[in-house]
């Protein structure tokens, strides 16, 4: 095998590694040597030796390590071959002596072997893995480099020249526009755009589009996406029922985060650990919803720990992908087998995102705790009106009020009285019924009994006889107890919650139907204390579950009261009757009264003695204090004055309103500490129910340790990423931007920059960006723009058989970068040229149009997102960033081309080329839509009037460039043949456009092909 | 047949493609053409495209299989576990020493009580071996000659969402591929006009609130997304995408692919990207999509006497004898993997309300398809496996009566069946104690099923990897697992 086709293929990409560079070469180059350690030596080991001869102690044969130096001189003597065990081993014949093992299933070839040999004859030299050692910016070949642009182009014209491929020249003009703005906006270019640029012969003229392009709103939308992916972000919960999540905010932060051109270093910190910042802003807390992103469940049956520790891990393995391009999630059973991430280091990393306060299951809720309300300036100012509002209202109704005034001094004459000569009666009741058929009984006192076994939840209705020409006034319910010392409820701890009362009165049997008769206010001699157990939601019109009456039973033994103040009930017929339901519908299962009693009475309620007391002072003794509180329990629990009541009404409305507007501000998920972190464990083998040893937070000790003057907290853990000394973050990041232009990364394997990835193409460049990248203060949109602007990004996409033979997947770059559009450009793409794209940024996820069934073949029945309902209008025509995101159902517009399904983290897409897109293409509503509004836009042109200008015009404004004369020739034909088939065929023309121009419809078929053309498919 | 009057054909004669070619040089114009040549007509079954050149591994028993998957979790005592002696065991609670304090889901570990509810279906024995099986499934029992019956399954998850994204793709969490991508990956296609992995989600009778499914379970998690199983749909178009837009007819879709495939050709020759004409062959196929799919869909041709085997529901579009019967057409046209998804067997509550007409779905569609797979002489290449997520408790959930009672989840032990190309017909494997609540003999992890699936496909589990985040990933995962030999052939 010749060392330059070893250097060129796939598999072993040149790699340099700094050490080796720096003894061994005058200068850095930017290519490697040829028996490179890292390079070629350690990828064999990784891969065929580690995973009993590495990191992993548990899994580790004959106590023998090869991923240490020390480990290696066992079994290696360097520069004797014949006397080196390791050698020996691979090389022997002896099935029970060779290595790997037969049984190991993964065999040396006789390359590896020879890599081996030639590797120990040269000295058998040994490097720390590459990524793991801080990058630096070196000068290959003694060339000083002035910026990154020279940078990428030095060093992969360098690595070009030495495998003797020569690079393309430049892409034409329109190509390279079409490139680069698909690239930084992804969108294709108007055609202004393309006229502007064409036009434009000065030297700058590139340079001026990319500065525009940079700053176009458009660009954070489109970049921002990658984010979304690697992030895994979705608006549904992922699990289970997979309700709705409430998150876009995140999403609009990002967008918004990256069009301001935010400092990485800002970026990172704002999401990983915006909760821990002095004085966090809202955008802050929003951001680190980041650490918010993982599947979570509210499955019945789950197992809280489980899930609690299901979710840390996914955060941790969510950190390691996202910030470090390590395959941490590895450790979590054992010691990684092929990086030295132990248990201990994975779980004493885990121990930075597991104090969050807030439960692990999701409740099925949008908002699942913590949560923040992120109102548009709109609700802020709507609520801050209905304040102000409610505080005029509330001095009114505390100042005097002259007509209530004088109601009150009646009613402090009647209190004062007291004594008086009111009527009370028992109500006899006819019937008693339990709405869940439990059996009940009437007591020979009048009071009615449960007597079979208590439903958990149910409805008993009264019914009795109601005393004519009677001004009843108070309905009164007696809860009785067998003796002074038994608990008044049914339940086990026998409390009770009584969830709503409603009162009806019928004029006689048969006669009329029930009216409801309001009940105006309600006291009770005992309430539970707590926000929901008042009286007064017993009468509040609502069954809420969570809202009642409570008694306090499991506290206090003996019976309870309550009066209820009614409208109303006075009558005329000697027929009449009054109906009661008293509804137990709690959370609380079984709290239901024993045994109840009914009566009415002319009179108020028993008026408290201590408001006797106060009522009986004399008007000119009282104090102000004392007038004050008169007058406060007078209005809020006796007054049924109009002119009171009217100004109640006010108060709930304005209440009631507030409350709409506060439930319709947009929530969104953040992370909030808990004031002491948890407790870590290694948990063996992965096990929640199986905690070892404890641990604390510490980051992983084959890194460089946090700094001490740090906190020991996610912000610490931020600073720690973005510190200089950090071999990781920089070069994770720029490579994944690099993998965004040119389709692959400088690494391939952008998740995984541990052992078993692949080394890096450019090493030297990689690092070269990396170091610049950081000092440059994290300038996203200057490395944007060093990358575009070099020679490399703007090469022709041309390919020759030779550049195909020798570098298939074009990874050192000869050519310029050309692969299949994502489905998200393809989409918006369509959507732009054809002049239906709505620019609107931000706001709710928003469903364009997909066939009918998707989500119901697959969702729990009960789940918020089992059915899908497009929206309609201009919220189909979004861009697709803000598309609804059904992690366990995705848009299939997308996950056709390849887009995730992020329910977990993914660094890089797939890129597939199958019948399905073909279809999907042509077929989908919304391309079809496409392109028959394009059809429209040149059947309507007055300026363009023959077949062949319409032609060009459309071409160009689908593809960017004006069509050659062949191909004129062969859309003119289509386009001919097409018209002939809808003037035969006129309905069909009528079925596809809504018309029966065959002109139309023959043009929908033109414009439609030419957004399935593969140059428009592909960047 | 040429019709002088479509002129598109007339175009065809004006204007061959040679002309529209006889600028360009031979090279890329040529294989786009080729490319287009070989599309005209539709490819026959039977001819491998894709797939791993290493593979199968070994002769392959199987060529192609299906997946009868019961999402919910089967009650495996009421159907085929028969456990006489808990007749005697009614309400009594079961004894500690057999539950050995095994985690419960959380709807009943708050439940002071564990009473037995014996199954109240009669069982008989039936076939040679006088296999025991419930009075619920009378056409499955007729068959145990013909199914090697696994009763000592188990896994470790206890809840529907991981323990299906377990069974499915090797692993609880989600991110992995699944068994039907696999496949996929290492086995191509035998019928490059249809999909080689299809998935089918039925209508079902039981428990009107079913367990959800997830994309996931037939997703390709890491690998390609092309491997991803396609659903076959009982409304709308039955493949995505599939049907033209009203008012394109098929001639136009013809000539509106005619000259895209020409510029796109033209393309392929200026730029020279290999990938170009690659795309050129994928239109082509989805042009023969658009009728293959229609013609396995098309069950007119079907007689009587094979519709009566499925039962009553055979032609109601999306019922479970439905997509049995389709599974069957695609089994002959050579897709390599269908699985039918079936909801509704989570009976917590009301389990003899509930599972008799989950049952009635299932029962002779599933015995019709071995029937006809038979007479076709497919079931000799053909693998059938039934089974759902995880089994369900011997004691009750909720009320216990006579007439009622529900089940909860059960992780430790259920039951599945396989039949078909491989597997060894009136076949028992493993047995559970007289509770159903452990495995006495021989147990059988999930991750050993998928094994035995793999095998039986030509693959050995062991050596079927693919490099993910660092690992060699497997769907057997890193635990061991193993073939289960037993119920082989």
């Amino acid at each position: 095998m010749s060392s330059s086709r070893n250097c060129l293929s796939v598999q072993f990409p040149a790699i340099l590694l700094l050490i080796v560079i720096a003894f061994a070469l005058p200068g850095s180059r930017c290519f490697a040597q040829s028996s490179s350690f890292g390079q070629q030596v350690r990828p064999i080991l990784s891969d065929h030796c580690f995973a009993c001869h590495g990191p992993d102690e548990e899994a580790r044969s004959a106590d023998l390590r090869l991923d240490t130096a020390d480990g290696i001189s066992y079994v290696v003597i360097p520069g004797d071959e014949e006397n080196s065990e390791l050698v020996a081993r691979v090389s022997s014949d002896d099935p029970d002596m060779v290595m790997p093992p037969p049984d190991f299933s993964k065999p040396l070839s006789d390359a590896q072997i020879a890599t081996f040999r030639r590797w120990v004859a040269d000295g058998a030299e040994y490097q720390e893995h590459w990524s793991f050692i801080a990058p630096k910016k070196e000068s290959p070949d003694g060339v000083t480099l002035r910026n990154a642009t020279q940078a990428i182009d030095y060093c992969i014209n360098q690595e070009l020249d030495r495998v003797n491929l020569s690079p393309n020249g430049p892409a034409d003009d329109r190509t390279l526009l079409r490139r680069v703005c698909l690239d930084l906006t992804g969108l294709p270019p108007t055609r202004e755009q393309i006229d502007a640029f064409v036009e434009d012969r000065s030297a700058n003229a590139y340079k001026t589009l990319v500065e525009s392009l940079l700053e176009s709103p458009r660009y954070g939308e489109h970049l921002g996406r990658y984010w979304l992916d690697l992030v895994r972000y979705g608006d549904t919960h992922g699990l289970h029922l997979d309700n709705y999540r409430e998150m876009w905010p995140y999403r609009d932060w990002v967008i918004g985060a990256v069009n301001q051109n935010m400092p990485f270093d800002q970026f990172i910190t704002e999401q990983l650990a915006g909760d821990l910042l002095p004085d966090a802003t809202q955008d802050q807390q929003i951001a680190s919803g980041f650490n918010r992103l993982n599947v979570t469940t509210n499955e019945g049956g789950s197992i809280y720990e489980e899930v609690f520790s299901r979710n840390v891990i996914d955060r941790t393995d969510a950190f390691g992908t996202v910030f470090l391009g390590l395959t941490t999630g590895c450790s979590v059973c054992h010691d990684h087998k092929f990086d030295p991430i132990t248990t201990h280091d994975y779980y004493s990393l885990s121990a930075y995102f597991n104090s969050i306060d807030g439960r692990a299951m999701d409740k099925n809720i949008k908002d699942h705790a913590p949560s923040i309300k992120v109102p548009t300036k709109e609700q802020s100012a709507a609520v801050a009106d209905c304040e102000t509002q409610l505080a005029e209202l509330r001095t009114e109704m505390a100042g005097p009020i002259d007509t209530v005034d004088a109601a009150q001094s009646e009613w402090e004459q009647s209190v004062q009285k007291s004594t008086g000569d009111h009527h009370e009666l028992v109500l006899s009741p006819t019937t008693v019924t339990s709405k869940k058929g439990v059996e009940m009984v009437i007591n020979d006192d009048q009071s009615v009994s449960v007597i079979g076994e208590v439903a958990g939840t149910d409805t008993v209705t009264i019914v009795a006889s109601l005393q004519p020409n009677t001004a009843w006034q108070t309905l009164h319910l007696e809860a009785l107890t067998e003796t002074p010392d038994s608990r008044v409820g049914l339940s086990d701890n026998g409390n009770v919650v009584l969830t709503e009362i409603e009162v009806e009165k019928k004029a006689g049997a048969g006669k009329s139907n029930w009216t409801t008769v309001p009940i105006r206010t309600a006291t009770a001699d005992i309430e539970q204390p707590g926000d929901e157990f008042g009286i007064r939601f017993a009468i509040d019109g609502s069954d809420d579950r969570d809202k009642g009456w409570a008694v306090d039973g499991h506290n206090a033994v003996g019976p309870r009261n309550a009066w209820l103040v009614l409208t109303s009930l006075a009558t005329e017929s000697e027929e009449a009757l009054i109906r009661v339901r008293l509804k137990y519908k709690s959370r609380y299962a079984k709290h239901q009264f024993r045994q109840v009693r009914l009566s009415l009475s002319t009179a108020m309620p028993d008026v408290p003695n201590k408001v006797v007391e106060l009522v009986s002072v004399p008007v000119d003794e009282r104090s102000n204090e004392q007038n004050a509180e008169i007058r406060k329990i007078y209005r809020s629990d006796y007054c049924t004055h109009a002119d009171w009541t009217v100004l109640v009404h006010m108060e709930k409305g304005l209440v009631k309103t507030m409350a709409s507007i506060r439930d319709s501000i947009t929530s969104t998920l953040v992370w909030k500490e808990l004031g002491e972190p948890r407790q870590a464990y290694v948990l063996n083998r992965g096990q929640y129910d199986a905690p070892g040893d404890p641990v604390q937070r510490r980051t992983p000790s084959f890194l460089p340790p946090m700094d001490d003057g740090l906190p020991n907290d996610r912000l610490g853990l931020a600073r720690w990423l973005t510190s200089e000394s950090h071999p990781l973050t920089s070069r994770v990041v720029v490579n994944r931007f690099w993998q965004q232009f040119f389709g692959t990364g400088l690494v391939k394997t952008s998740e995984d920059f541990g052992s078993q990835g692949e080394p890096p193409s450019h090493p030297v460049l990689l690092d070269w960006l990396a170091v610049d990248f950081r000092q440059n203060g994290w300038d996203t949109k200057l490395l944007m723009k060093a990358i575009v602007m070099s020679d490399a990004y703007r090469r022709s996409a041309h390919v020759d058989a030779k550049q195909l033979r020798i570098d298939p997947a074009n990874r050192l770059l000869a050519r310029g970068p050309r692969f299949r559009l994502d489905a998200e450009v393809l989409r918006d793409q369509a959507l732009a040229l054809s002049g239906l794209l709505v620019d609107e940024m931000g706001g709710p996820s928003v469903k364009p149009p997909q066939p009918a069934g998707l989500w119901e073949a697959v969702g729990y029945t009960r789940s918020d997102t089992a059915v899908f309902v497009a929206d309609e209008g201009e919220k189909t025509h979004r861009r697709s960033v803000y598309t609804f995101w059904k992690r366990t159902s995705p848009p299939p517009q997308m996950t056709t081309f390849d887009a995730p399904s992020r329910e977990s983290c993914t660094a890089r897409r797939e890129r597939t080329n199958t019948p399905l897109q073909a279809l999907l293409l042509m077929n989908e509503k919304q391309y079809v839509e496409a392109a028959k509004q394009i059809a429209k836009r040149v059947t309507e042109l007055t300026d363009v009037p023959t077949t062949q200008s319409r032609i060009q015009w459309a071409f160009e404004n689908v593809t960017g460039r004006p069509p050659s004369e062949q191909e004129i020739n062969e859309l003119e034909s289509l386009l001919h043949d097409l018209v002939v088939h809808y003037v035969q065929k006129p309905e069909l023309a009528m079925q596809l456009t809504g018309d029966s121009s065959p002109e139309l419809a023959a043009w929908s078929i033109v414009a439609s092909t030419l957004l399935n053309l593969d140059e428009v498919v592909n960047k | 047949m040429l019709n002088r009057n479509d002129p598109f054909e007339l175009r065809r004669l004006q204007m061959t493609r040679r002309a529209f070619f006889s600028r360009t040089s031979a090279g890329v114009g040529a294989a786009a053409l080729a490319a287009l040549d070989q599309s005209r007509g539709f490819a026959s079954t039977g001819q491998s495209v894709g797939g791993l050149p290493n593979l199968p591994h070994h002769a392959p028993k199987a060529k192609r299989a299906i997946y009868l998957f019961m999402s919910g979790a089967p009650s495996q005592m009421d159907m085929w576990d028969h456990k006489p002696e808990m007749a005697d065991w009614f309400d009594k609670d079961l004894p500690e020493s057999i539950r050995k304090g095994q985690r419960l889901t959380t709807m009943t570990s708050g439940q002071d009580r564990f009473p037995i509810a014996p199954s109240i279906y009669k069982f008989a024995p039936h076939g040679s071996a006088g296999t025991m099986a419930s009075e619920l499934v009378p056409h499955m029992a007729n068959k145990v000659d013909e199914i090697a019956l696994v009763k000592s399954m188990y896994t470790e998850a206890i809840n529907h969402d991981p323990a299906i994204t377990y069974i499915c793709t090797g692993n609880q969490l989600p991110g992995k591929a699944s068994l039907g991508a696999w496949l996929n990956y290492g086995l191509g296609s035998e019928n490059e006009n249809l999909p080689a992995f299809v998935v089918m989600t039925a209508t079902w009778t039981g428990r009107k609130e079913a367990q959800a499914l997830y994309n996931r379970l037939w997703g390709s998690g890491f690998l390609p997304s092309k491997y991803q199983g396609v659903a076959l749909r009982s409304s709308g178009d039955p493949v995505l995408y599939l049907s033209n837009p009203d008012g394109i007819d098929a001639s136009v879709r013809r000539r509106m692919l005619d000259s895209l495939s020409r510029i796109n050709a033209s393309t392929a020759e200026r730029i020279g990207d290999p990938e170009t004409n690659a795309r050129i062959a994928q239109y082509e196929m989805a042009f023969r999509m658009q009728t293959s799919v229609p013609e396995l869909t098309d069950l007119s041709d079907e007689p009587k006497d094979v519709l009566d085997l499925y039962g009553p529901d055979v032609l109601t579009p999306g019922t479970f004898a439905n997509c049995c019967l389709m599974a069957r057409r695609m089994a002959e046209r050579g897709v390599r993997f269908t699985q039918i998804f079936h909801r509704g067997w989570d009976q917590h509550l009301t389990l003899p309300k509930d599972l008799p007409n989950q049952c009635r779905d299932v029962d002779q569609p599933s015995a019709g398809l071995l029937t006809d797979l038979r007479r076709r002489g497919l079931l000799d290449d053909t693998l059938v496996v039934w089974g759902g997520e995880f089994g369900r408790t011997i004691y009750c959930q909720g009320k216990l009566t006579n007439t009622n009672y529900g089940r909860d989840h059960h992780p430790k032990c259920f039951t599945v069946w396989l039949a078909g190309a491989g597997v060894q017909g009136g076949v028992v494997h493993g047995e559970t104690d007289e509770f159903g609540y452990n495995i006495v003999n021989d147990p059988v992890h999930i991750r050993d099923l998928n094994a035995t699936i793999l095998h039986l496909m030509g693959i050995d589990h062991e050596r079927f990897t693919y490099p993910f985040q660092g690992l060699d990933q497997k769907l057997t995962g890193v635990e061991e697992s193993r073939v289960v030999n037993e119920i082989l052939a």
